[in-house]
């Protein structure tokens, strides 16, 4: 057990943003966060990270409060990927993904270099590498982000506990680096690495993860492997609108039911009581 | 990587190349003529062989001499301050200025000048360098406790308070003007507008290693500067005590602005334009930023007083106008150039 969070809340000024979450990272495994917008996704991520701070519960990362980990020893073990990335000076794509080895115990100048070029051909970032960071596009640069957190805990002892908290790295990125990055998440997750990963495409999710946490009103909906919890009923409870599991061979394709979604009434009905009315 | 090293090797031997020889340049300018060729001779010489060249030496040792040093550590000072400023808002336009230490400093120098015979037994040569660091403290002080709640320290509001701050010390100071006399009228000018002519041996013997201090130990931060471009989170994510980095680098820059205040005045925009220059050149990378903006610094500031000095000869043009009327229109095409690629968040 790697991160072990138990009956998390988070309620500032007594708003209740998240209430009563478990959730158990395990090492070598994908564990994908699943859930309408604003569910508190990345409320959850961030308290899983340490950067808010519960208001109940109790959070143990390798057996240990996550809080009393010495900020620069859990640096080592652990990397987030933040949604928002901010960049104001001109870093190239490689600085960047060196400004990840900031906390690692430094290995030798060869051994740095082959670890970033290793990171930035898992996240398919080579041929940026003397590019200005604030000049790529939207995807560029969430792929050069990810591999900056990858190159964090590239060669961090695996028997250390290490993990990846991923809050949507596949948001901008276009079909194939979706899939391309996903693998090498999975990959990286086989080595020794516990992964939690916010994804909106309940699709990936069946793809990618190991396990998954539906995540609906700061409150877990489901959870479990995607193939016992991604069933039409509670897709349907979490989105408010009607959707169809559609087996094709093995494989399973999640998509809003209907031929064209806003003609049909049922959609719309769901869709005004979930507060879709404008679609 | 070997060509970035090579290539700091150059400029680095370029940079000391250069402010030596300005150095030189600046110490055989004046209105008491000593020429080039004088000058080894006149620097070994200790006793006087004519009564001419005693007065040369006295003019050498007492009054350049302790100019040049104090232009290069002030210029070394406001530009690497200003560099990490720049690195600790993640904005290449910040400067010192910005949060109020300089104007605040020039504040209560100016109070010192125009008040202090009656408040103070001290000759204004003493109080108003004290008074300028003390202001100086105190205008940094208020605007971080302004703009920190809950243990963070907030970059916008920081920014903000500085405004206001700057704007009340500006009416505070134009008021002090006018009570003022024409002699005090002519320090308080002086304070507002910079002149490394009026510290000698006496103030830089204190002055030096409060200087030293922050010149060494800004560079230090360098790499966690450097995270800090990421993000505040995304920094604490990497091991960085974010809290704790901004806290020490804020004082660093307090001491180095306050003390450059009080023995030179208000010496505007070497903090913002040299960076730029630097980054220009260099990249962002804070470990190069860091220790060439303060060398740049130096040369730019040798460069400044020794024109300064030189242009209407005898007479003096105040350092800080001449820093202003570079700095300002440099500002300007740097907010354009940036409006224009929109690269700021």
């Amino acid at each position: 057990m790697i991160l072990e969070a138990s009956n998390l809340g988070y309620r500032p000024d007594g708003r209740r943003v998240l209430h009563d979450v478990n959730l158990r990272l395990t090492q070598g495994k994908v564990h994908a966060v699943l859930g309408p917008n604003g569910a508190g996704k990345s409320t959850l991520l961030r308290l899983l990270s340490g950067e808010l701070a519960a208001n109940s519960g109790r959070l143990l990362f390798n057996g240990r409060a996550l809080a009393q980990w010495p900020a620069r020893r859990l640096a080592q073990l652990r990397a987030v990927l933040p949604q928002r990335e901010q960049l104001g000076f001109g870093f190239s794509a490689e600085e960047v993904v060196q400004l990840g080895r900031y906390p690692a115990l430094k290995q030798s100048a060869p051994q740095e270099q082959s670890i970033i070029d290793a990171a930035m051909v898992a996240t398919a970032t080579s041929h940026l590498r003397d590019r200005r960071y604030p000049e790529l596009s939207g995807g560029e640069r969430a792929r050069v982000q990810l591999a900056r957190v990858l190159a964090q805990i590239w060669n961090a002892d695996a028997h250390c506990g290490r993990m990846l908290l991923l809050d949507e790295p596949t948001a901008s990125l276009d079909l194939a680096h979706q899939h391309y990055c996903l693998q090498r998440v999975r990959q990286f997750a086989a080595s020794g690495t516990a992964v939690l990963i916010i994804l909106h495409d309940p699709n990936l999710v069946a793809d990618y993860a190991d396990e998954v946490t539906l995540l609906c009103d700061g409150e877990v909906l489901a959870q479990g492997t995607p193939a016992d919890v991604l069933q039409s009923p509670t897709l349907e409870r979490m989105y408010g609108v009607p959707i169809d599991v559609v087996g094709v061979a093995e494989h399973r394709w999640i998509r809003v039911a209907g031929e064209r979604i806003a003609s049909t009434d049922a959609f719309a009905a769901t869709a005004t009581n979930s507060g879709l009315a404008g679609l | 990587m070997p060509s970035a090293s090579i290539r700091s090797t150059i400029s680095l031997l370029t940079l000391c190349t250069a402010i030596g020889v300005v150095t030189l340049l600046a110490l055989a300018t004046g209105p008491l003529e000593i020429s080039l060729a004088q000058i080894p001779a006149l620097l070994h010489q200790s006793g006087a062989s004519s009564p001419d060249s005693a007065f040369q030496v006295l003019a050498l040792w007492q009054i350049r001499v302790p100019r040049i040093v104090l232009a290069i550590v002030v210029g070394a000072a406001l530009a690497q301050s200003g560099a990490a400023m720049q690195g600790l808002m993640r904005n290449p336009l910040a400067d010192p200025g910005l949060i109020g230490v300089a104007s605040g400093a020039a504040l209560a120098a100016a109070a010192a000048i125009v008040l202090g015979t009656n408040l103070m037994p001290l000759p204004a040569y003493v109080s108003a360098p004290v008074a300028a660091f003390g202001g100086g403290l105190a205008a940094a002080y208020l605007v971080i406790r302004l703009s920190s709640a809950y243990g963070r320290t907030s970059v916008t509001t920081m920014l903000l308070a500085g405004l206001a701050i700057n704007a009340i010390a500006g009416a505070g100071i134009g008021f002090l003007a006018y009570l003022a006399d024409d002699t005090a009228l002519r320090s308080v000018t002086y304070w507002m507008f910079g002149s490394l002519g009026k510290a000698g041996w006496p103030e830089l013997r204190i002055a030096l290693p409060l200087l030293l201090i922050p010149l060494l130990l800004i560079p230090l931060a360098a790499n966690p500067l450097n995270a800090l471009q990421l993000g505040e989170a995304e920094a604490q994510h990497l091991g960085v005590d974010v809290e704790r980095l901004k806290r020490r680098l804020l004082a660093l820059i307090v001491i180095a602005v306050a003390v450059s205040v009080s023995l030179a005045g208000i010496v505007g925009f070497v903090g913002l334009i040299i960076p730029h220059l630097v980054r220009l050149w260099f990249g962002p990378d804070h470990r190069r930023v860091l220790p060439f903006s303060a060398l740049a610094g130096s040369l730019l500031l040798l460069l400044a007083d020794t024109a300064s000095r030189s242009l209407f000869s005898p007479a003096e043009l105040p350092i800080g106008i001449l820093t202003a009327l570079i700095g300002g229109p440099f500002f300007l095409f740097l907010l354009m150039r940036q409006l224009g690629r929109e690269t700021l968040p």
